[in-house]
């Protein structure tokens, strides 16, 4: 298939191995359909069954692959009779007009010459034809069932009225021969209203938009079908996939646009895309132009605002730039989402609205865009391309150019070239081809989504709430729309906070990709590597930042870390040192430059700084049990002399019982108490330890609790882990100790 | 067995309805029957499935009013239907052919088709078809007559209040002259809402009253779990449990056949096996979703439909007390909070309105009081109205 017939893809008139083909995401649903039809022509049941999509979704299609399907099942050959009314019945105005259709279809299917000359019959006696007529088809179809196979049926409805309607329900409650497939834009009150004839007549199914994925096979699809390899190689690749969301969003899950832009997707340059563009929109124009006239004038009105909005727009400016109220505007545009020309978002409490069908846009504005065609082709380059892309072309192109001997390149020979060109070598020095991408990478919009606020304001709940995952989808959004570096940035930060460490680094390579010199991503991307333990990555994320901004004390700080981490301590207190010149009075760096002496073994420099560090607290909260533990680990295994221990212990004591600070040290002691539990650590030095802490702080309340835990510790270590020694402790110290010691019950 | 919500149901699979069916037959023995239920409920299916499996002695003929408009039209269908009988033992209906032929002049054979301009002449043609069929028949003619109130309503507002009155009174003179000619009203809308619309235009007959009225319920809990027992069984649903769950949506849809079919047909698509927690979920969208799929707002919308100005209020006022009580309520309790509510509500309207309401199906009055019919509607109800 070629562009220039895809573009006028007609499922009714293509073979069934195309069809099937090309048939994605609703295997299960149509096998079921299937079932519900040869039940009814081999059963006294009968199923009735509405599928339900906007335009373009591909009811046709799938109307079309059932309908091969049936014919193909030989034992229903002789039960069955198919009537495949048209997708437009024009001029249905009554049940009989409906029943000649059904008998046009039935020719069409069968060419039975007596059929025929029944019907001609009809035309002779006008007053009894219908009730003539009614008695034809019945005999007709005898003892089989009859297959009505109905598009548009809201249309159809609307044609035939109440009075045709409920001739119609009449006709198959009374014959009970047949059973339908039929399908319409929305659920309409035809079928909907406990006041109509049909209400509940139809078992419902909703036909979904294509994923992302869902449109890659179908693409792949396509390619197989028509050989082609290169294409069905290219969407496995990365460009591939970018490029098939580019086509994911201009398709709006339409199956045709799908179809048509399959043919682009390989095209490298752009001169391959410009004319196979513009004659593609010349071709949707009139299918467009022709959806619009479906609509009543107020409906009308309001899609082309939203043509005119380029962006998601809310309902109350709808309803004011319209000058229609808020409320017909709601219920209009509830009825155009039915109808599958607009989608909606909710965010927060409000909800915004935008063209379904990027492509639509594009096709309407064609005609106001005399004499400015670029304006649309750029538009289409920056969805086709992402902005890296753009970027690498641009720089790409500029280099040929530079290359070249002229400035004005002639690579770009296109129709629009002959209209434009005139202007652009007066002007520009650049080729039409950088001037492209020149506009699309400076194009901005002149008004700013509104979603963004309210996303931003959105985001800024989320995380008061501490919901990250909707803060996640939220930042998505973002990066859909904008695609900025700070975007990018929020959007890992959300990963972050999610533990997902991995993906918000890559969150942050898409940012760095944008602006390399932000040293706050570097670092923050740094603290990322970090969490996954990957010390080296992240001293080299800290390095980056450090060399845009060297001045940075935080970054020196947790750079330190890192490097304690991987026991480079000597490099790690030289950082924590910098850190501490450029004015970092923060405590944690002081005390992190004190645990990493404490473990040279340099035990009264270490208590210096270790002073040092406490002085430097704001509040008593800053001293934490985590660096506590670390000291009293440090110690604990420095050494298994226990006059060392009470030499370093004592002062240890008296230091922080001088700044009151003994509780965090009362907690660092029960943290640490698993150090002692290995069976590398005997019972006796368990033991001593144990004993050397009572002596030493028996006499304060803030280690009642620790000593408790210490002693059950050490006693549950000497009876090789009897359980009942823990009972010995309250349930919620028990709790705590089993946390401690990682006791699994 | 699948699930075919909205569909023609084969006879032998109508489920749960074999008691009901039999009391019918005994009661068609002796009289004529109006069979009157909520939308959906499946009288259609019970008639069809009567049809499908009647006694040697019985005929049965289907026939869906909706489209008849005038009474002549209705005259012509059951011209049609009584051809159609006898042409099976090579008669026709003589008289009302022979009749036809002295009022118009003209020669009748083949198909006929009541010439507009015998339209006045309806009731001697129908009288004069009956009794050719009276003179013939072999088994009992049973006219299962679906959709009749809507027929009633159709000719109503083409040819006026008088021209259905005297459909209706034809009828039963009908009834009264041929003692073994039988009659099944049913439809979609109560008769009694026509007939009552017809009381307000100044008809005092009772046309209905050698009827037998019947109504037809929901399944009972047994029949309505068995039922959705086998729908998920049929469509290999994948259940947690399929008793639990087969349960849980007899319950949650108050035993109605139509939306256990719906909702076994909705359970069909879910990737994940089924619940009684999920069918419970499920449900609970269809009452609450903002298209309402199941068009719940009619029970809403009809009290203003069929209810004079001066019993809307009372209607109202009625159902927001009875959603937000779980007990029955006794009369005179019902009577106290209703004055709460309104000036001086009249005592003896608000009984009239409790049994037109009963009629409608939204209550039942029980021996201990009043209450909604169906919690679904109930709990529709007060969601929808905001009542606590």
């Amino acid at each position: 298939m070629k562009a220039t017939s895809l573009s006028r893809y007609t499922p009714s008139l293509m073979k069934a191995e195309t069809l099937e083909a090309i048939f994605v995401q609703r295997h299960g649903l149509a096998e079921h359909i299937v079932e519900l039809i040869r039940e009814s022509a081999l059963t006294p049941s009968k199923h009735y069954t509405l599928l339900i999509g906007p335009r373009g979704i591909g009811k046709t299609h799938f109307v079309s692959l059932v309908y091969h399907r049936i014919c193909l099942m030989d034992d229903l050959r002789d039960r069955i009779l198919i009537a495949w009314l048209r997708e437009e019945e024009w001029g249905v105005t009554s049940f009989l007009d409906l029943l000649l259709r059904i008998f046009r279809a039935l020719q069409e299917e069968y060419n039975d010459i007596e059929l025929a000359k029944k019907v001609e019959s009809l035309y002779s006696s006008p007053e009894t034809a219908e009730s003539k007529a009614v008695v034809m088809l019945r005999e007709f179809i005898g003892e089989r069932t009859l297959l009505l196979l109905v598009e548009n049926l809201d249309e159809l409805f609307a044609g035939l009225e109440d009075k045709g309607q409920k001739k119609l329900r009449s006709f198959l409650q009374e014959s009970s021969c047949c059973t339908i497939l039929a399908t319409a834009q929305s659920l309409f009150n035809g079928v909907k209203l406990q006041t109509s004839p049909f209400y509940g007549f139809f078992r419902i199914r909703y036909l979904k938009d294509l994923n992302a994925e869902e449109a890659a096979q179908l693409l792949t699809n396509l390619a197989k079908l028509n050989g082609d390899r290169e294409l069905e190689s290219f969407i496995q690749t990365p460009t591939g996939r970018d490029r098939i969301q580019a086509v994911h969003h201009l398709a709006g899950g339409n199956h045709r646009i799908y179809v048509i832009f399959s043919d682009f997707l390989t095209r490298e340059s752009l001169d391959e895309l410009v004319d196979p563009f513009m004659r593609t929109l010349d071709d949707l124009t009139p299918y467009y132009q022709a959806r619009m006239a479906w609509l009543s004038p107020q409906q009308r009105k309001i899609v082309e605002f939203l043509v005119d909005s380029r962006h998601a727009v809310t309902v109350k400016e709808i309803a004011q730039r319209c000058f229609i109220t808020h409320q017909t505007t709601s219920s209009q545009l509830k009825d155009l989402r039915e109808k599958g020309y607009v989608s909606s978002e909710a965010i927060g409490r409000e909800s915004f609205y935008e063209l379904r069908e990027v492509l639509m846009r594009f096709c309407l504005e064609v005609k106001k865009q005399r004499g400015e065609p670029i304006r649309l082709f750029v538009d289409f380059l920056r969805i086709w391309y992402t902005k890296e892309e753009l970027q690498q072309r641009w720089e790409s192109c500029l280099a040929s150019s530079q290359d070249s001997s002229t400035l004005q390149g002639t690579s770009l020979n296109s129709s629009l070239r002959l209209e434009d060109s005139h202007r652009y070598q007066q002007s520009s020095p650049l080729s039409l081809e950088q001037e492209y991408l020149r506009r699309a990478l400076e194009a901005t919009d002149t008004q700013e989504d509104p979603r963004v606020a309210a996303y931003i304001e959105q985001l800024l709940v989320c995380y008061e709430k501490k919901d990250f995952l909707q803060g996640l989808r939220l930042t998505e959004k973002l990066v859909e729309i904008k695609g900025q570096a700070s975007d990018w940035l929020l959007q890992g930060a959300y990963l972050n906070e999610l533990k997902r460490y991995e993906e918000a680094i890559a969150s942050y390579d898409r940012a760095l990709a944008i602006n390399p010199d932000d040293h706050g991503v570097w670092n923050i991307r740094g603290i990322a590597l970090f969490n996954l333990g990957q010390f080296e990555e992240a001293i080299a994320s800290y390095d980056r930042a450090l060399a845009i901004n060297p001045d940075d004390h935080g970054v020196w700080n947790i750079r330190g870390i890192a490097l304690f981490n991987l026991g480079q301590f000597e490099e790690a207190i030289a950082s924590y040192d910098r850190a501490i010149e450029l004015g970092f009075n923060y405590s944690g760096v002081f005390f992190n430059r004190a645990i990493v002496i404490l473990g040279f073994d340099r035990w009264d420099e270490g208590m210096t700084a270790l002073e040092n560090a406490i002085k430097q607290i704001q509040n008593k909260e800053e001293v934490s049990a985590d660096d506590t533990e670390l000291i009293i680990g440090i110690l604990f295994k420095n050494t298994q002399d226990s006059v060392v221990w009470k030499s370093r212990l004592t002062p240890l004591i008296q230091l922080y019982d001088k700044y009151e600070i003994l509780l965090p040290l009362g907690q660092g002691l029960v943290k640490s108490i698993s150090t002692i539990m290995p069976e590398t650590v005997s019972n006796k030095t368990a033991q001593t330890w144990l004993e050397l802490w009572r002596e030493l702080t028996s006499e304060y309340q803030e280690f009642q609790l620790p000593l408790r835990l210490l002693n059950t510790a050490v006693e549950y270590k000497e009876k090789k882990g009897d359980r009942r020694v823990l009972l010995g402790l309250a349930m919620e110290e028990r709790q705590l100790l089993e946390q401690v010691i990682k006791i699994e019950l | 067995m699948r699930a075919n919500p909205g569909g023609e149901i084969a006879p032998a699979e109508v489920f749960g309805r074999d008691k009901l069916i039999e009391r019918l037959w005994r009661i068609l023995e002796r009289q004529s029957l109006v069979l009157s239920a909520e939308r959906r409920m499946g009288k259609t299916s019970i008639l069809k499935k009567m049809r499908a499996e009647a006694p040697a002695d019985k005929l049965p003929v289907y026939r869906d009013l909706e489209k008849v408009r005038s009474p002549l039209e209705f005259a012509q269908t059951i011209f049609d239907d009584v051809e159609s009988y006898l042409s099976r033992s090579k008669r026709t209906a003589a008289k009302a052919r022979q009749w036809l032929t002295n009022l118009t002049g003209l020669e009748i054979g083949g198909i006929v088709k009541f010439p507009d301009a015998v339209a006045d002449e309806w009731k001697t043609l129908l009288s004069k078809t009956i009794e050719d069929l009276v003179e013939y028949q072999d088994r009992t003619v049973i006219f299962f007559w679906d959709e009749m109130p809507l027929m009633l309503d159709n000719i109503k507002k083409k040819n006026g209040e008088s021209a259905a009155m005297e459909v209706l009174d034809t009828l039963r003179s009908l009834r009264q002259t041929h003692s073994e000619l039988r009659m099944v009203y049913t439809g979609s809308i109560g008769l009694h809402n026509v007939l009552t619309s017809l009381k307000r235009s100044g008809y005092a007959n009772r046309p209905t009253n050698d009827m037998k009225a019947v109504d037809v319920p929901p399944l009972s809990p047994n029949d309505a779990e068995e039922l959705a027992r086998r729908l998920l069984e049929g469509e290999n649903i994948e259940t947690d449990d399929i008793q639990t769950t087969a349960k849980a949506i007899a319950n949650a849809v108050d035993g109605i056949p139509y939306f256990i079919h719906h909702v076994v047909d909705h359970l069909i698509e879910e990737d994940e096996a089924v619940n009684a927690a999920r069918v419970d979920a499920i449900v609970n969208t269809y009452l609450i979703e903002p298209q309402d799929p199941w068009d719940l707002r009619y029970y809403r919308e009809r009290i203003d439909t069929y209810y004079a100005n001066d019993e809307k209020q009372l209607v109202l006022n009625l159902l927001d007390i009875l959603a937000v009580t779980d007990t029955s309520v006794p009369f005179d309790d019902l009577f106290n909070r209703l004055e709460s509510r309104l000036v001086n509500p009249d005592i003896e309207k608000t009984r009239d309105v409790l049994t037109l309401i009963q009629q409608d199906h939204y209550i039942l009055l029980q021996s201990d009081g009043y209450c909604f019919r169906f919690p679904l509607i109930k709990y529709w109800w007060r969601m929808h109205r905001g009542v606590r």
